[in-house]
């Protein structure tokens, strides 16, 4: 008698475990921890998803910007352990595409998607003319200025170029107000070849041409002399050729400086008292133009979901992403990053206590600039990065240095 | 039992051994060797793999990059593990004599070993942070500098920071293991030495330092084969940077694994890394015996 | 250059002790090892310093050698105080148990490394080494390491190490205890030989007695931490200064009996108890000492040499008094024969000639010489 009503106990809890396992779907998504978004906000909409979806659960894995690359690598030979949305920066569709990571998901897209989104965040998820996932971060760095600086250096307006950059830097060091009154994010990494995009586009440079290296000359050379200038005559802090973008936050909100170009999460960050200050006296305005070549400068530095081509989820995953990207979620954190909608920029919620970004959003979404589309950025980025350095670090001209990076990338297996 | 069984039978007894052992190490490194003669990529598409004979090994042994990377690697063993040596000895020395708390000091000084190696690397970083480190905090209250100066930011200097990052970490294992050999030094030798006039010097040039040189030598051999792989530490602390001056031999295993997605050449920079490794194995047990046979 | 290894002529340069130890106490903490310690020799002397494990000797040895700091008190060699100095600088060799060979070294090296130290030039420390080598008959052993020597060969390296550098002082820490029987007799007998030769002055630590009878010209016998007498070992053989002493030197131990003892107009009248109802023994003595003389009646403890009682035909012409006693153990050992006895409440030992034929159970006639007789008090253990 006992056998038999243990039997019947464990059959039934076996069909209940099995309906329940099919009917709960668990999806492992994969974040990055300081993109634009807090790790809280990313939480809170999943929460809504799950609410709205019963019988889905989303595991939140966040990792840092250097470990989001090699885990996506990683997670891609882990068949249906790995990931089922992951999020994925500008540079990497081109490298990611060629090698089948991510799911084409060019026919799930509504036909009516592609007129109400910017056509420079679509771009951030295009390659070979299919698209990969859905944009989701539309980020460029601006720049940012502390008011209360210029006003006690006797600026009266923002520069206009970069040039002017420099001399207004020049005229707040001599008043001794700040003694380095630049910084940048120029540690051997991604976020110095930003700058150094945003500084290239500036100057009408261009990577490649026609496959070629080209920038040895031109707007790209000009970017990298522009980029020893400004740490040769003390007007950019020496220890930027060590930072990142939180130090770039952190010392500009301390009033440690008077410039800073950073991305779109560093406005309300600045602004807020608890977290800065210099809240209140920040102003922020699309990176400049230089004369003759160009009216503003900005890099897509924009990020996008996509589904691992490993998901046994890919229904389940569309979903997850369709609703973190889809409007009324974009206009709720508005103030962190700018939604993808072009609808978005006319409604209050958005534009309210943020006018000079939108703003500046207006002028620096509309010149961003790529960095190259290739299958192997990495290693582009990998070597322009170590010959950058090197010449900041001033152990080479800028001409040596472009020349032996352009001699090393044609040398790129 | 005759001898011919008894063979037999040790070999049965060691074969579940055997049989783990090479499927953990052996089988997975001949397919890594295997790869490296081919230009194997990481992709989840279909590909052909092609046999490319010596090509990688080639190209890897004349990339002028690695080839200072390589270079970079030696320096950071020999100086990061001579190092170690003097320290640990020193500190072992220090921990033999007597005197009050030396029980306490011997229990802490494993610490730095004891920490994960990535918690040391964090912590080193922060410590040598050019705006609040805590480095630049005591030396400039120490008049040792006048500014608070960037630790990490030139190639040169940086690669001797984390040297001594590593430094602290390993010395501990250097320094127990010299101790303890110190330990079984019989009293009688010292006292001899200091009754035939051997001052403290000449007692630790002639009767320590060659009664511990054995355990020694294989401490230090095991630590040259880490030093020569190392990676962790400097991916936390540096990512290879400022300028490359920080990127050794394994990062370029890694880079060319992770970040360029070639696994054909991946493996033959890893076997060149573990191949040179062998060599350093092989020259210090030849080394040893020498010095055995010769006692 | 004279060949330094030839005897000294000790003519006196001062007339300053070779050692002087005065008031030598050494304490770890509460631990007393050394208590209030004194003892001086001359030069050529040979001092064995015996006691039973425990008793402070090779404490004494390290002090007197400068390993160990001392508490209290002075030590002068040859008249300089050297109470703080570096054992370097004491002008002393060591000898150890252990022999403490440097294992990295070959035996020449080890012989000549305090000359090394001492920045003697190679061609005369060659030589040196060298001379040693012959006079301990090492010298196809000089280019050996030690781990490739026997027990003995080990020995003479360490006694030749400390011999090349021809100091004021040797001192020996139990040498030979490490040695199987048979060659340390051979080595004890080579090291009396060596002090002959050479009038070394050296002071020696052992717990053999028998080495200590042997070798020295001057015995400290210690217990406790405490000198219990200084003397030749014919002084501490034939007058031990109290109980201990007389039953840790000599070997067999000098028998320790109960005896009421008087005085009988000038002989001293010895009175030992016996067993089983016989008769008390009544023994004369008929030279006792000014301790008995002037002392009133009653118990006391005696002491009498296993050669003291003596079989008939082994006696001699001083053993005239002579009593039958019943033997419980007989123990033959080839020249002699000891034959075990109950007196005085306790088992005496006598030493009859190996020749003659008794068995236990035996009574046998005993004959007792008090010509060397010692009195002990019985509770201070003092000789009277």
């Amino acid at each position: 008698m006992k056998l038999k009503t243990l039997m019947a106990v464990t059959a039934s809890a076996a069909a209940l475990m099995t309906s329940a396992a099919m009917a709960d779907t668990t999806l492992n998504a994969l974040f990055m921890s300081q993109a634009a978004y807090s790790e809280d906000n990313i939480k809170s909409m999943t929460a809504s998803f799950e609410a709205a979806n019963p019988g889905t659960k989303v595991d939140l894995e966040f990792v840092p910007y250097e470990a989001l690359h090699d885990k996506i690598i990683a997670a891609s030979g882990a068949g249906d352990d790995g990931y089922d949305v992951v999020l994925f920066d500008v540079i990497w569709p081109a490298e990611f595409a060629e090698r089948g990571f991510l799911t084409d998901v060019s026919d799930r897209v509504a036909a009516d998607l592609t007129s109400k989104i910017f056509d420079g965040a679509w771009t951030t998820v295009e390659y070979d003319g299919k698209r990969y996932g859905m944009p989701w971060i539309l980020d460029t760095k601006y720049l940012y200025y502390n008011t209360e600086i210029l006003a006690n250096a006797g600026i009266e307006t923002p520069p206009e170029t970069w040039d002017e950059v420099l001399e207004q830097a020049k005229v707040i060091k001599d008043k001794g107000l700040v003694e380095y009154p630049l910084v940048w994010s120029w540690s051997q990494s991604e976020a110095m070849i930003c700058d150094f995009t945003t500084l290239t586009a500036a100057h009408g440079g261009s990577f490649f041409d026609n496959g070629k290296p080209a920038f040895e000359t031109g707007g790209a050379k000009a970017a990298l002399d522009y980029m020893k200038t400004s740490l040769g005559d003390g007007l950019t802090n020496p220890s930027s050729l060590e930072y990142f973008e939180e130090d770039v936050r952190r010392v500009f909100s301390a009033g440690d400086a008077a410039f800073a170009m950073n991305w779109t999460y560093m406005n309300s960050l600045v602004n807020d008292p608890n977290e800065s200050q210099v809240a209140g006296k920040v102003g922020v305005m699309s990176a400049p133009g230089v004369d003759g070549v160009s009216e503003a400068s900005a890099v897509n530095g924009s990020m996008g979901l996509g589904i691992p081509s490993n998901s046994p989820h890919a229904d389940q995953a569309w979903a997850f992403i369709n609703h973190l990207t889809n409007q009324s979620t974009q206009e709720e954190f508005a103030n962190l990053s700018l939604p993808i909608w072009k609808a978005s920029y006319s409604q209050s919620a958005v534009t309210d206590g943020q006018e000079d970004l939108v703003a500046a959003a207006d002028k620096s979404i509309a010149v961003m600039y790529p960095r190259p589309l290739v299958a192997s950025y990495t290693e582009v980025s990998s070597i322009l990065q170590k010959h950058l350095h090197g010449s900041l670090l001033d152990q080479t001209t800028s001409e040596e240095a472009l020349a032996n990076a352009a001699k090393r990338v044609a040398r790129i297996r | 039992m005759s001898a011919i069984s008894r063979s037999r039978e040790k070999w049965v007894l060691l074969f579940p051994a055997i049989l783990v052992l090479s499927l953990i190490t052996v089988l997975p490194f001949l397919q890594t060797v295997w790869t490296s003669f081919t230009d194997a990529e990481i992709t989840a598409r279909e590909q052909q793999v092609n046999w490319i004979g010596l090509e990688n090994y080639i190209w890897a042994l004349t990339d002028p990059d690695f080839l200072e990377a390589l270079g970079r690697t030696m320096y950071f063993t020999a100086v990061s593990v001579g190092l170690e040596g003097v320290l640990g000895i020193a500190v072992a020395l220090l921990l033999n004599q007597k005197f009050r708390g030396r029980w306490f000091l011997r229990v802490i000084i494993i610490l730095p070993w004891a920490v994960p190696t990535i918690v040391n690397a964090v912590a080193w970083r922060l410590i040598y942070h050019p705006d609040y480190g805590a480095l630049n905090s005591l030396l400039l209250q120490l008049g040792f500098i006048d500014s608070y100066t960037s630790w990490l930011g030139d190639p040169d200097r940086a690669l001797n920071m984390v040297i001594l990052a590593d430094v602290w970490k390993n010395f501990p294992l250097v320094a127990y293991i010299a101790l303890a050999a110190m330990q079984t030094i019989p009293g009688d030798l010292l006292k001899a030495a200091a009754i035939e006039g051997a001052g403290a010097w000449k007692r630790f040039r002639s009767i320590t330092l060659p009664w511990i040189i054995g355990p020694m030598l294989v401490v230090l051999i095991l630590r040259t084969i880490e030093a020569f792989r190392v990676f962790d530490i400097i991916y936390v602390m540096t990512r290879g940077g400022p300028s490359d001056g920080t990127k050794t031999a394994s990062f370029y295993v890694y880079q060319e694994y992770f970040s360029y997605l070639r696994s054909g050449s991946g493996a033959s920079y890893a076997v060149v890394v573990a191949g040179i490794s062998a060599v350093l194995i092989l020259a210090y047990y030849a080394g040893i015996r020498r010095d055995q046979r010769g006692a | 250059m004279t060949n330094n290894l030839q005897k000294k002529e000790r003519t006196a340069v001062s007339s300053n002790p070779i050692l002087a130890v005065e008031n030598l106490s050494k304490s770890y903490g509460d631990l007393r090892i050394l208590k209030d310690v004194s003892v001086a020799i001359e030069a050529g002397d040979f001092l064995v310093l015996v006691g039973p494990s425990g008793c402070g000797k090779s404490t004494l040895l390290g002090c007197i050698g400068g390993l160990t700091e001392i508490t209290s008190g002075n030590i002068q060699i040859d008249g300089q105080d050297v109470t703080h100095t570096d054992p370097a600088k004491r002008d002393i060799a060591m000898v150890f148990q252990s022999y403490a060979l440097f294992p990295n070294m070959s035996v020449g090296d080890n012989i000549g490394f305090g000359l090394e130290v001492r920045k003697v030039p190679k061609t005369e420390r060659d030589e040196k080494v060298n001379q040693v080598a012959e006079l301990l008959k090492i010298e196809p052993l000089l280019d050996r390491a030690p781990a490739q020597l026997s027990g003995g060969q080990r020995q003479r390296v360490a006694m030749g190490r400390a011999l090349v550098r021809d100091p004021k002082l040797f001192l020996f820490d139990e040498p030979l205890s490490n040695l199987d029987a048979k060659l340390r007799v051979t080595m004890r007998t080579e090291i009396k030989r060596l002090h002959q030769r050479l009038n070394a002055s050296i002071i020696y630590v052992t717990h053999d007695q028998i080495e200590a009878m042997t070798l020295a010209t001057k015995i400290v016998v210690m217990k406790d931490g405490v000198i219990q007498q200084v003397g030749s070992p014919r002084e501490i053989y034939d007058t031990p200064a109290n109980i201990f002493v007389a039953d840790f030197m000599g070997s067999p131990a000098m028998n320790i009996l109960d005896a009421d003892v008087t005085m009988d107009g000038l002989m001293a009248r010895v009175e030992i108890a016996r067993e089983d109802g016989q008769e008390p023994l009544i023994l004369y003595d008929t030279n006792p000492g000014e301790g008995i003389t002037s002392r009133p009646a009653g118990p006391l403890k005696v002491g009498l040499r296993p050669e003291a009682l003596t079989d008939l035909g082994s006696r001699s012409v001083n053993a005239d008094q002579q009593f039958d006693c019943l033997l419980d153990v007989v123990e033959p050992a080839g020249s002699d024969t000891f034959a075990v006895i109950r007196l005085g409440g306790t088992e005496v030992t006598a030493r009859m000639h190996g020749d003659v034929d008794v068995n236990s159970g035996d009574t046998v006639p005993i004959c007792f010489d008090l010509t060397k007789i010692s009195y002990f008090d019985p509770k201070s253990g003092e000789r009277l």
